[in-house]
């Protein structure tokens, strides 16, 4: 009885070793390779001793054409290298909004509210129940002012009031932590996809601070829960085209205006997730910030699955029967969403999988296609890629498919999960409150890679991967100062209302 | 005033504002289940603009619930599951944070001065302060409102509306003094919180005792709506005023030896003993409350007083109210944890009812207490209650709750026996 597991434990540990000496050999080839080299070399020049080597030496002939012409090369050929590198973009800092404690929203609150308004739809109330049950959202959650109200008063002036409320603050704070002079912003990215006023969101921003007349502003709506790394790339490329300069991002999504009147059930959902929240970034291309940078951007990849039509049509705002607005999800969304991270890891992966593991994946994929060996298709181990994975807390149902997807432990998928808990969905912010509660936990170290996947409408999917710069002290100060001690909590998979 | 004069009514909910955390269960002592069918209401009114605004006070509700002591507040009525599904349900309190109602509005045709002139205060009651009921939907009624209306002046009036089951008169103006500290944020040097009371299943260590209680009166089951259906009369409400030099009157005219309570109650009940005749008022209810700060009913001191049938002038009923009350906290107790939940009983209005409220506590914002405050109890019985609390320094008010044909005839009686 008690030998029967014993060879599977020490067959698994072998097999464990095994790995582990494949892929220090593959990854570490080149480096291997030159240990025999020199090993030979050495050899030789000790073979040789010290008078042949004299007399190697003065066999070369050094003409001085010959030598400015190769200095002049050599300059030449790394001169052309440096300057055509692109710049490196790097995040000074970041800073998420936290909600006040008169925004709170707890389970029996929203139950009740939604009784209230829904009353001549009881299968409605009933669905919404069930989808809170299950949506992994703790009681602290935070809806705005207007949504209290039974029923909701989402005018224009609530919705701008709000919209001030977290941008505001979450600049200020942002403007607090770097020393930034608002005088000093080079270029400015706000990103909200639901609310779009005239004048823009970015020209709100720019009237508050009294910012240059020749800012470079940006406003992207309508591009989803994604449109936050959708910010990062455009301020990316814009730092590639601007010498010494800097970029501050917004990317918030304001729920006043979008709460959905109707009873349609499948427009129900996002009711019960999206929830109120911020964050401002701070990027810079200037050699100044190097030092006090917390991360290096290394890669962005985006991909827009908007050709295929199911994807297109995936997440879409619509009008339900009785002409409320609302947005209608699909039942196929984490199939979608499935896809597109296939998709979108297809070009990721070569960019950041060590060479060992895409030695694997490629004799995979010659294994099935070529000689038609049926395999499974090999699923990269991304954990030796990155440290940290910060996934967009679209919902429960995301995560858990990411992380089955991607064989990701719970310990990896903590940080969104404990974000869904905590602050709920908060669309394209949400991926800035996952890296703060990595740093909150102490866990960020100089060196460490991070991976963000944030998921939208269209149907997109984009990633970005960043470097840790420095070691990150735990913050004071920020959205998870006064909770972090409580989290990791353990979240059931049903809450009993 | 037949129409109403609020507009602008706008109804949302504010919580505590960090979570409680596990639903726990506050179980309903043997005087919570007396007391169910009742409300509290006060109304404070502040005249002129202040220092403080709708969004202020509104903002401080949340510290406010957060306060342990405070949170059976913002929970919900719900059964305890019971193994026979025959027997009655037993409520309790789930402690939720599902939170408490704010409604605010606006009275546009009356600065507070105006509203304070009209004769009528039953107004008060009718207007500024939200028509609470715990049902139908029993499991989803908040237990307080609290509406704030705006006047023309720029002042505004505070109408509580509180469910007895959560703490007595005497609670619910600590509920608003702890309010008014947190919104000075220096109250007194350290603001004194309601402790919360150990409540177990058979409370304060004594079981009941036998008999039959005649301060309680069992009602018609009122299943999930806890209102007492008042279909035989129309109840209404007026407040009686006496000055200084009124009472002072009094006390001269029937016994200086007497308390100013006593011989307000005495002169209550010799002018409902004209109008209901002997053989329907020789019991009278005393509600009186031990000092504590804790916010429940297990206070709350019951007694009744019995009238011999010789017994008529004000004197000698003053007297009995002075020196022959009967207290019955623990028959009521031993009546109702044997009833084991399948009755509903009342308390107020059961017999006529007397409540003292001198121990309610004064609000104070920002150093400034209200012009005035006016309190009542809804959903009493038909047999009438009787608030008397001050007013001003030396003033009373003795607040009159009954049907309003004896409510008529008894204006006509205490004018004559103030004369």
């Amino acid at each position: 009885m008690s030998q029967a597991p014993m060879p599977d434990f020490s067959s698994s540990v072998k097999l464990k070793y095994v790995k582990l000496g494949y892929q220090y050999l593959v990854n570490h080839f080149l480096s291997l390779l030159l240990i025999p080299v020199m090993a030979i070399i050495a050899v030789e020049l000790l073979r040789m001793g010290p008078q042949e080597i004299l007399n190697v030496w003065n066999s070369l002939h050094f003409d001085l054409v010959q030598v400015l012409c190769s200095s002049f090369f050599v300059i030449f050929i790394s001169t052309v290298y440096f300057m055509s590198k692109p710049r490196t973009v790097y995040l000074v800092d970041y800073s998420c909004y936290k909600p006040p404690v008169m925004c709170r929203v707890p389970f029996s609150t929203f139950m009740e509210h939604s009784r209230l308004i829904l009353k001549d739809s009881p299968k409605s109330v009933e669905f919404q129940m069930r989808i809170l049950e299950r949506s992994g959202l703790g009681e602290e959650t935070c809806l705005p002012p207007a949504i209290h109200y039974i029923p909701p008063t989402p005018t224009m002036d609530e919705a701008r009031s709000e919209a001030q409320m977290v941008i505001f603050t979450a600049m200020d704070d942002l403007f607090k932590k770097t020393g930034l002079m608002p005088k000093d912003v080079d270029i400015l990215i706000v990103n909200c996809s639901l609310f779009s006023p005239t004048p823009s969101l970015s020209a709100m921003v720019i009237n508050k601070y009294k910012l240059r007349s020749n800012i470079k502003s940006f406003n992207l709506s309508g591009m989803g829960c994604s449109a936050g790394l959708i910010s990062v790339d455009l301020a990316r490329d814009l730092l590639q085209v601007h010498p010494n300069s800097n970029a501050v991002i917004v990317s918030t999504e304001i729920i006043t205006p979008n709460y959905y009147k109707g009873n349609e059930r499948a427009m129900l959902l996002p009711n019960c997730l999206f929830r109120m929240g911020s964050a401002a970034i701070l990027m810079s291309n200037r050699r100044s910030d190097r030092w006090r940078a917390k991360y290096k951007l290394c890669h962005l990849v985006r991909t827009h699955r908007g050709a295929d039509d199911k994807s297109y049509y995936c997440v879409y705002e619509q009008e339900d029967k009785e002409g409320k607005i609302g947005i209608n999800l699909s039942k196929d969304l984490m199939a979608i969403a499935g896809e597109a991270l296939k998709a979108n890891i297809t070009t990721m992966g070569p960019l950041v999988l060590p060479a060992s593991e895409q030695l694997l994946f490629l004799f995979s994929l010659i294994g099935r296609k070529i000689f038609n060996l049926k395999w499974k298709p090999y699923i990269p181990d991304f954990k030796l890629a990155f440290e940290h994975f910060c996934i967009h807390a679209g919902g429960r149902a995301v995560i858990d498919e990411l992380q089955k997807n991607l064989q990701l432990s719970g310990e990896h998928v903590e940080a969104s999960r404990m974000t869904l808990h905590r602050f709920g969905n908060t669309s394209s912010s949400s991926l800035w409150y996952e890296l703060c509660y990595i740093e909150s936990k102490g866990r960020m170290r100089r060196g460490d890679r991070v991976w963000q996947i944030a998921f939208g409408s269209g149907f997109k999917c984009n990633s970005a991967v960043w470097k840790c710069n420095r070691t990150i002290k735990t913050p004071k100060d920020g959205p998870w100062s006064d909770c972090i001690d409580r989290y990791p909590v353990f979240i059931p998979e049903v809450v009993k209302l | 005033m037949e129409a109403s004069p609020v507009t602008d009514l706008k109804i949302s909910s504010v919580v505590p504002a960090s979570m409680t955390g596990e639903n726990k269960p506050r179980h309903l002592t043997a005087m919570d289940l007396a007391v169910k069918l009742h409300y509290v209401r006060a109304v404070y009114f502040f005249k002129g603009a202040r220092d403080f605004t709708i969004v202020d006070l509104k903002n401080i509700t949340f510290p406010l619930l957060d306060l342990q002591c405070y949170d059976h507040v913002t929970g919900r009525i719900r059964n305890l599951d019971n193994d026979d599904p025959s027997a009655q349900a037993i409520p309790y309190i789930r402690c939720n944070d599902s939170g408490m109602r704010i409604v605010e509005a606006k009275v546009e045709g009356f600065t507070v001065q105006e509203w304070l002139d009209l004769d009528d205060r039953s107004i008060d009651h009718r207007f500024l302060v939200y028509d609470q009921v715990l049902g139908p939907d029993l499991f989803f009624s908040p237990l307080v409102y609290l509406q704030i209306t705006q006047f023309k002046c720029g002042g505004l009036s505070i109408g509580l509306s509180w469910a007895h089951v959560l703490g007595d008169v005497v609670s619910a103006s600590t509920f608003m003094k702890r309010m008014g500290q947190l919104m000075s944020n220096h109250g007194p040097s350290k603001p004194v919180y309601p402790k919360k009371p150990e409540l177990a299943a058979h409370a304060n260590g004594q079981d009941g005792d036998n008999g039959h209680a005649i301060s309680i009166k069992k009602v018609e089951s009122v299943g999930k709506y806890w209102l007492l259906s008042n279909n035989k009369c129309k109840i209404g409400r007026y407040n009686f005023n006496f000055s200084l030099e009124q009472i002072d009157r009094l006390m001269a005219k029937y016994d200086r030896s007497f308390s100013e309570i006593s011989i307000l109650y005495a002169l209550i009940w010799r002018s409902m003993l004209n109008i209901r005749g002997e053989n329907d008022t020789n019991v009278i209810t005393i509600c009186d409350r031990k000092t504590s700060s804790a916010c429940w009913n297990d206070d709350l001191v019951i007694s009744v007083v019995e009238r011999k049938d010789e017994m008529t002038e004000v004197s000698e009923l003053a007297g009995l109210v002075a020196s022959k009350r009967r207290e019955e906290n623990g028959v009521i107790k031993g009546m109702i944890d044997k009833d084991r939940g399948s009755s509903d009983f009342i308390t107020y209005g059961a017999n006529l009812t007397f409540v003292n409220l001198d121990k309610c506590e004064e609000l104070e914002i920002k150093g400034e207490k209200p012009d005035f405050v006016n309190y009542t109890i809804h959903g009493v019985g038909d047999k009438g209650v009787v608030l008397v609390f001050p007013k001003g320094d030396f003033a009373r008010v003795v607040s009159v709750v009954m049907s309003e044909e004896e409510l008529a005839k008894l204006k006509v009686e205490v004018k004559n026996m103030i004369m």
